[in-house]
């Protein structure tokens, strides 16, 4: 009952979103200022149907995953270093600092000028999922009870050991919120990237085609292309979360 | 096998152990009474190097010996079963799963399944204690590990200690001074 209502709820806010839309659309009267939610529903369905579309999705996705698979073990590592050396901290942080400061758009320009054009939209999507992992696994890190690292020191057990049994369970759960939270911020920028450095086979060259070609109703449609697949990667990612996520956490000692 | 030479810890200016000068027999039942908050725990913790003394040190006359440890709390991970639980310290293997069960067994812990969360208090005390029991060790030390018992468990463990630590130094940190002296080799008391 409880769920029926949430989707009625949703489905009613969405309507009326998308209404205010359509009316926004009749007033301006022009489709090609501002296209209906019709045309652009109807243009991502044709697109759909093209071969090409399923292709520069996937370039886009890959990139971006590349990004953050990459930064997974470079933030664990981060996080692990400055978590156990004052000196490692000290040095490492303003670099984090400066990832989490500096605006995209900074670091793409330096980007093309530094990288191959190809790696840039990977480079940006590592540069916005990093500082949020690497922040909560840190924290992760710092929730591990100490009565049980001290309970393995006695009984002497192995770092992979200690690894698996104690710090993975109370890290997990950050380490998942962190990946759910940072796909959508990942998604954003790599495609942004795209725009910028003007990628071959992707959805930010599609947008930028879009815009000089004057077509605003493949600009929405692409933007919604982007919406969808950033609310399924999330969806998706929840649903292994609460898979992966064990009713038991070691949040006490005993 | 274990000595303790003018051994000190002060927490916030306050000696909690003050010069301590101990020898302990070679093998044993060793029971430490005293009152809360004299330092019995602070004293284990010493013993198993998990705290640095502030003077004097721990010397065993061996070195690098094993030590086993049940803790005044449980300890336990809360994602894993109680066998599970007392198979970490055996290396964590399938293979030793029916050696930490039995060890169970005998504690007169049958439910070897359940997490934690889903046992009593002194089920999760006697865990802690086969926990300690499963690893072969030089030295074992517990820290009241009757303290939610019944008295029928504080014999029934009472029996089992003393038959797995037959050949090993253990010293238990004991609130009842009468069953101290009931069950220990030897009572030490601490101010
Ligand atoms: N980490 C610590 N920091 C500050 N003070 C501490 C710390 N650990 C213990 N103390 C203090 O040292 C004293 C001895 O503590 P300890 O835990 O060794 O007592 P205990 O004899 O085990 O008591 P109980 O029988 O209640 O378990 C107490 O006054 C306690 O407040
Ligand atoms: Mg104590």
């Amino acid at each position: 009952m409880k769920a029926l209502k949430k989707l009625t709820l949703a489905l009613a806010s969405a309507t009326f979103w998308l209404l205010l839309w359509f009316g926004a659309s009749m007033a301006v009267g022009n489709p090609l200022i501002l296209p209906s939610p019709i045309a652009t529903f109807a243009r991502l369905a044709e697109l759909s149907l093209e071969s090409e579309f399923w292709k520069t999705v996937g370039s886009s996705l890959l990139r971006v995953v590349v990004g953050i698979a990459i930064a997974i073990p470079f933030s664990a590592l981060f996080a692990w270093l400055c978590s156990s050396s004052k000196i490692a901290d000290a040095l490492l942080s303003p670099a984090v600092t400066l990832m989490k400061s500096v605006p995209v758009v900074s670091f793409i320009l330096i980007a093309i000028f530094l990288f191959d054009r190809s790696i840039i939209p990977s480079a940006i999507a590592f540069m916005m999922v990093f500082p949020v992992l690497y922040e909560n696994i840190r924290e992760g890190i710092i929730s591990v009870p100490r009565e049980l690292l001290e309970m393995a020191r006695v009984f002497r057990l192995s770092f992979p050991l200690k690894l698996k049994r104690i710090y993975a369970p109370a890290i997990a759960p950050y380490f998942f919120a962190a990946v759910t939270a940072s796909v959508g911020l990942a998604l954003k920028a790599g495609i942004a990237a795209e725009v910028i450095a003007y990628i071959p086979t992707s959805i930010g060259k599609k947008l930028s085609d879009a815009k000089s070609y004057m077509e605003p109703a493949d600009l929405l449609a692409w933007t919604a292309a982007i919406l969808i697949i950033g609310l399924l990667l999330e969806y998706l990612l929840r649903i292994t979360l609460k898979r992966t996520q064990r009713r038991r956490t070691n949040v006490k000692a005993d | 096998m274990l000595r303790l030479i003018n051994l000190s810890k002060e927490y916030d200016d306050k000696n909690v152990i003050d010069n301590l000068t101990l020898e302990f027999p070679q093998v044993g039942f060793v029971a430490i009474c005293g009152p809360s908050g004299c330092g019995k725990t602070t004293l284990l913790n010493l013993i198993a190097q998990l705290t640095k003394p502030d003077g004097g040190r721990v010397a065993f006359d061996i070195p690098n010996p094993k030590i086993s440890m049940s803790f005044q709390e449980p300890r336990l991970l809360a994602t894993r079963t109680a066998a599970e639980n007392v198979n970490l310290v055996l290396g964590d293997k399938k293979a030793t799963l029916p050696q930490a069960e039995e060890l169970l067994y005998e504690l007169g812990i049958t439910d070897t399944l359940l997490y934690p969360d889903e046992l009593s208090g002194g089920m999760k005390a006697r865990i802690s204690i086969a926990r300690a029991l499963a690893l072969k060790a030089d030295l074992y030390l517990f820290d009241e590990p009757f303290a939610n018992l019944d008295k029928e468990n504080v014999l029934l463990c009472t029996e089992v200690i003393k038959k797995c630590t037959s050949n090993a130094l253990t010293v238990a940190v004991i609130h009842d001074t009468s069953l101290a002296e009931r069950i220990a080799d030897k009572v030490i008391f601490l101010k």
